[in-house]
């Protein structure tokens, strides 16, 4: 679904945030970009979105390059960015502004996804809080039916039972043509949620790798004693939250966070577990 | 699907930017409505002596219009197109309205519509509506004044039993001003390429680079006749360019240069980011 070849970005020419990166993504899988702050991911996914443009190397969404900005293209992106803007309207005017742009919208999705998430209906958008507003923008997206769905931090703001509908949502939102792609500093709310971790760091891309991948290379454990084995490792309570390479097929569920942490750490430790 | 234009997407646009911008630009029409009414409440012309001031033909002097006319126009159909592209400033404003699916030659379209052809219409619709209003006022004063003497104006003994109120449709000569139809456009044109091209204060500094841009003009066109008038002397006489061809001149320079205007907001909405 989309295809990365070589692309160069930058904001000026000093600083430079992707210097030949490749990357491919499919259907049927929900993404979850990890990095740290500055690393590029709100610029990899506006990339992807068409927002900005790469000074060089070959970028296809669906087919399309997505700078040329097609309608055809436009309207399978659901891009939700961090920050958004709405306007002095109910729901039901922006609903009828701006869903007719879409041929696929869903409407009765839409108002069960309104529901769900218990955004008032009456209320103008610009007087809701951030979180129903991030509920409402999260609820609209899905229902447009984009194959492409680009969300920025989509937890900010929302509460904890909020958190857990929309991993709920989100993990019913997937079909066989549909791509999602999580960009979040948050990752304990991409728990369960992920089928594969994007980490980029200093330029590149540090990781990429399904969650089953990961688990089947790396076991994720608490151990008490350190030992030379252990890839990385980080003090808790009772010991040490450790990763290490899983050479006896165990299984273990991923700990994203000390996963971020140790890739961070030394990239290149990691390496080899995943070509 | 075509991208880059279809009618029934366009039409959308059209609707989706109203339910968008129309609240507050129809705030605009009321205000400006209101500095109309002011302009002309201030300006009507006072009775002297019970006589109104009038001009050589016996109509109302009410030549304060022009002026009016054209320093508010200017500043309404400007302010207008100022802000259209405004938004695009807004990183959060801009995401919104360049994922929207609709091509960029829809939106630009969208853009001249409702800065140069909406606001310009609407402002002559309503300058028209106010004056004819004034008009119609002044017209019924006038049936209670009954001039039973003679008043002298520029010398001439003239005899007036009331005075005429001509709307100033009635009074312009459109025919002699044909070739100021693309003012406007034109007005419009540089000011929504200020509205994408600048960030913020865009009114301001799209009026400041006109006067700079404006200047630069004068003075290399200036330093060129000057140039190449050296050491001549006109021998033909006075150089006399009739409405002929001055008319004509200002239409085509005044398209050119709107269209030229267009193609360039055109370019920098399509290379706009995010």
């Amino acid at each position: 679904m989309i295809q990365i070849n070589n692309l160069n970005f930058g904001y000026s020419k000093r600083k430079i945030l992707f210097k030949n990166l490749n990357l491919q993504l499919s259907a049927g899988q929900i993404y979850g970009l990890l990095g740290k702050n500055g690393a590029g991911k709100s610029s990899l996914l506006k990339n992807l979105a068409g927002l900005v443009y790469a000074e060089s190397g070959k970028l296809s969404v669906l087919g399309l390059d997505p700078k040329k900005r097609h309608p055809s293209l436009l309207e399978q992106i659901c891009f939700i960015p961090e920050e958004f803007y709405l306007p002095s309207v109910k729901i039901s005017g922006f609903v009828k502004a701006n869903a007719p742009f879409y041929k696929n919208f869903n409407y009765k999705y839409f108002d069960e996804l309104i529901k769900e998430f218990g955004v008032p209906t009456q209320d103008r958008l610009i007087n809701m809080s951030y979180g129903q507003k991030k509920k409402f923008v999260i609820a609209f997206g899905l229902a447009t039916q984009a194959k492409l769905v680009i969300m920025d931090e989509p937890t900010n703001g929302l509460d904890i039972p909020s958190k857990a509908q929309f991993r709920k949502v989100m993990a019913s939102a997937l079909t066989d043509d549909r791509c999602i792609i999580i960009s979040t500093h948050q990752v304990r709310d991409l728990d369960n949620l992920i089928d594969t971790v994007i980490m980029l760091d200093e330029n590149d891309i540090a990781l990429n790798a399904s969650v089953e991948e990961i688990t089947q290379k790396l076991t994720f454990k608490r151990v008490k004693d350190l030992d030379n084995s252990i890839l990385y490792a980080e003090q808790s309570l009772s010991g040490y939250s450790a990763v290490m390479p899983n050479y006896h097929q165990e299984e273990s569920r991923l700990d994203i966070e000390l996963l971020f942490n140790a890739i961070l750490s030394d990239k290149n430790k990691f390496k080899p577990y995943f070509n | 699907m075509n991208n880059t234009f279809n009618i029934k997407r366009f039409g959308l646009l059209l609707r989706r930017q109203w339910l968008d911008i129309g609240n507050i630009y129809l705030i605009s029409l009321v205000v400006l409505t209101a500095v109309l009414v002011g302009f002309y409440w201030f300006n009507l012309p006072t009775f002297y002596e019970g006589i109104p001031r009038m001009n050589n033909n016996g109509t109302l002097n009410m030549d304060f219009r022009y002026l009016v006319f054209a320093f508010v126009g200017f500043l309404f159909v400007t302010i207008e197109a100022s802000t259209y592209f405004a938004s695009l400033g807004r990183k959060e404003r801009a995401i919104v309205d360049l994922m929207l699916p609709s091509s960029t030659f829809e939106k630009f379209l969208s853009g001249v519509f409702y800065t140069a052809i909406l606001s310009t219409l609407s402002y002559i619709i309503i300058f028209y509506l106010v004056d004819l209003s004034f008009c119609k006022y002044m017209e019924s004063i006038s049936r209670n004044y009954n001039f039973n003497y003679n008043t002298t104006i520029e010398g001439q003994r003239t005899h007036f039993s009331t005075f005429i109120v001509n709307s100033i449709t009635m009074e312009i000569d459109f025919e002699e001003f044909w070739g100021f139809v693309f003012v406007p456009m034109l007005l419009t044109s540089v000011f929504l390429l200020g509205s994408i091209y600048f960030k913020r204060f865009h009114y301001i500094k799209t009026a400041v680079s006109i006067v700079s841009f404006g200047w630069l003009i004068c003075y290399i066109v200036y330093k060129i006749t000057d140039w190449m008038t050296k050491n001549m002397i006109n021998v033909k006489g006075d150089i006399i360019i009739g409405k002929d061809q001055i008319f004509p001149a200002i239409f085509i320079i005044t398209m050119i240069l709107t269209f030229a205007f267009w193609g360039i907001t055109y370019i920098r909405l399509r290379e706009k980011e995010a």
